[in-house]
């Protein structure tokens, strides 16, 4: 008896979020596809959005910016992320929880705090531009990766280090060696969590930007100002289809192995 | 002095203001298993780390052969480390494990390959080549962070309780093979350990260490035989450790019987300590004994019976071939040469390190 319930309850839960999280994802799917520029009616299959999105400059350009913008905030923040989670684990307990309280107010702090004091800030340095975007994006980022390194570091094997020195490899050498692949697997979630982050991210962008620079969340805005075109259902349905991809490269890398039994 | 190959002199080490090690002075001769010995927390394993370039001494210098390396990081001494962890790299098969010292001193290829195959040899695991260390058993592993080690034919071998983690038989049977790999490649092993039995069986000679201070040197059966003190007698072997009076040379007062002995040279009416090691101790009958008492506990050993002895003062523990029944009344001798007598500790320092045990 009990055991129906539960079978019943997890039914339900599992139907809500279905419906909650992946149908409203295949509506809008399916919808890129609509002939018809209903929101309720099918008019026949068509590919005319994608067509219609890629001959788009504006849009092609926004994906441009918003693509490089994740990968160089992602990259740069992951690097300074690296070496500011290896100078935080070193840090006795009172400057540990410290340091760590400053990290992550960019994480508390409301976007739009956010997003106007760095406005204010690079204003008075420069003009407002694609750096600047980029800047405010390596900030928010940083404390990511941190969060996703610092576990790793904990849990790393330092004697491996001491056993490459031992063996006569240099400090450099040592830690490229044996440091790096033990931390790869914090590294990596730590790069694409800042992607993500950097992909996703409106408020903060949208002050520090100058004018002509749109990423594809400001160019979505300011496009559903007109109102809602279906071209924007085939960029959502890209945008979800890469991230998708990607998740799967990370889960399913054919010859991670090596790179799974360091994270274990 | 010439013939020292390692040199620890006056030592000092703390951490976060706690002495970890206390002005040490070590010399180590040329092809010597050495064994630092001592309950965990010691100091055994930062005097190891400190001789391997991990860690910086406060005070004092480290010479290799006459030559102050003190300031050296680890990749620039001749010495290697076999760690407690084994510390293999995971991502590297044991093949390039052995090898990555090698490679890192641009050996030839071929060189390389005779190098890495000769040490599995060594080690008894040759066939393994290609396999990851995740793939093998603990004892494995230390085979393989051995051969890492030697294949680099270092001038000393540090090697920090690298057997801590295996079970008792392949505890013993690595025990007698790490002395034949001694034998074979010749050179000098520091040992550290906190099992005493391990020491006795393959040192040279032993290095008692407690709280930082080094509680006597020298060669298993002296340390064994002679202990210096309290700490070193209860730590080294089972003992029963009694205060005593020693009444005058070869005489010693203990629970009101004057007991022969062979020590001379503590003078008369001094207070010391006692110890007697349980094999020494003799039951007999209660007339002709020293001490009459009742048998307390009984427990069969294999090689032995473990019996504790309850007299008026003091349970004494016994090893002897022949049971004694629970209850029997029965009195104890021993030979005047197998009681030890020792200085009682003169400062408050070493009265700590005794009741830390």
């Amino acid at each position: 008896m009990v055991k129906r319930i539960s079978a019943g309850l997890s039914g339900i839960y599992l139907f809500m979020i279905m419906f909650f999280l992946y149908i409203p994802i295949l509506v809008m799917i399916v919808l890129s596809f609509n002939g018809s520029r209903s929101r309720v009616v099918w008019g026949g299959f068509t590919t005319e959005w994608y067509g219609r999105l890629f001959s788009n400059v504006q849009i092609r350009e926004a994906l441009g910016t918003t693509l490089l913008l994740a990968f160089i905030s992602a990259l740069v923040a992951t690097l300074i992320g690296l070496l500011a989670a290896l100078g935080i684990s070193a840090m006795r307990t009172r400057e540990y929880s410290l340091v760590m309280g400053v990290t992550n107010i960019p994480l508390l702090n409301a976007d739009i705090v956010t997003g106007i004091a760095l406005m204010l800030w690079f204003v008075r340095f420069m003009p407002l531009g694609f750096s600047s975007v980029l800047i405010a994006h390596i900030t928010f980022n940083i404390p990511y990766v941190i969060l996703a390194v610092l576990p790793k570091i904990r849990q790393m094997n330092m004697s491996i280090y001491e056993a490459s020195r031992d063996l006569g490899a240099g400090a450099l050498y040592g830690f490229f060696a044996t440091i790096l692949p033990q931390l790869a697997g914090g590294l990596v979630s730590g790069f694409f969590m800042a992607f993500t982050m950097s992909m996703d991210d409106f408020v903060v962008t949208y002050f520090t930007r100058g004018a002509g620079i749109n990423t594809l969340s400001t160019m979505i805005y300011s496009e559903i100002k007109k109102g809602i075109k279906p071209e924007m259902y085939a960029l959502s349905t890209i945008i979800f289809a890469a991230v998708f991809i990607l998740l799967l490269i990370v889960n399913f890398v054919p010859d991670g192995g090596d790179l799974k039994d360091l994270v274990e | 002095m010439s013939e020292a190959i390692l040199e620890l002199r006056s030592i000092c080490k703390s951490f976060d203001g706690k002495k970890v090690l206390d002005h040490i002075d070590i010399e180590i001769d040329k092809n010597e298993f050495i064994t630092l010995l001592g309950p965990s927390g010691c100091g055994k394993s930062t005097t190891l780390r400190i001789i391997g370039g991990f860690e910086y001494p406060d005070e004092g210098r480290v010479f290799f052969k006459g030559r102050d390396i003190t300031d050296l990081s680890p990749d620039k001494r001749n010495v290697n480390t076999v760690f407690q962890k084994y510390s293999l790299f995971p991502h590297y098969n044991v093949e390039d494990n052995i090898a990555f010292g090698l490679k890192l001193k641009k050996k030839s290829r071929q060189y390389i390959k005779d190098k890495v195959k000769y040490a599995l040899k060594l080690v008894n695991m040759d066939g393994y080549e290609k396999r990851k260390p995740m793939s093998l058993s603990g004892g494995q592993q230390q085979r393989v962070a051995i051969a890492r080690a030697i294949v680099n034919e270092p001038e000393i071998l540090l090697l920090d309780e690298p057997l801590g983690a295996l079970d008792l038989k392949l505890r013993q049977e690595m025990q007698r093979e790490l002395m034949k790999i001694k034998k074979e490649v010749g050179i000098t092993f520091v040992y550290v350990t906190h099992d005493q039995e391990e020491a006795l069986t393959m040192s040279d000679r032993i290095i008692v260490m407690n709280q930082g201070i080094i509680q006597q040197m020298g060669t298993s059966i002296s340390i064994y035989d002679e202990p210096q003190n309290a700490f070193v007698a209860d730590f080294i072997g089972d003992s029963n450790i009694i205060d005593g009076v020693m009444l005058k040379d070869r005489l010693v007062r203990i629970f009101g019987i004057d007991v022969p002995c062979v020590d001379v040279g503590f003078g008369t009416n001094e207070p010391v300590d006692v110890v007697i090691r349980p094999e020494d101790l003799v039951i007999v009958s209660p007339e002709a004994g020293y001490w009459k008492g009742t048998v307390t506990d009984l427990i069969y050993k294999g090689a032995y019976y473990d019996i504790k002895l309850k007299t008026e003062d003091y349970e004494w523990t016994i090893q002897s071939n022949t049971p004694a029944a629970v209850g029997l009344q029965a009195g104890l001798t021993v030979l005047p040469d197998n009681i030890q007598i020792m200085n009682k500790p003169r400062s408050s320092d070493e009265e700590a390190l005794k009741e830390d045990e």
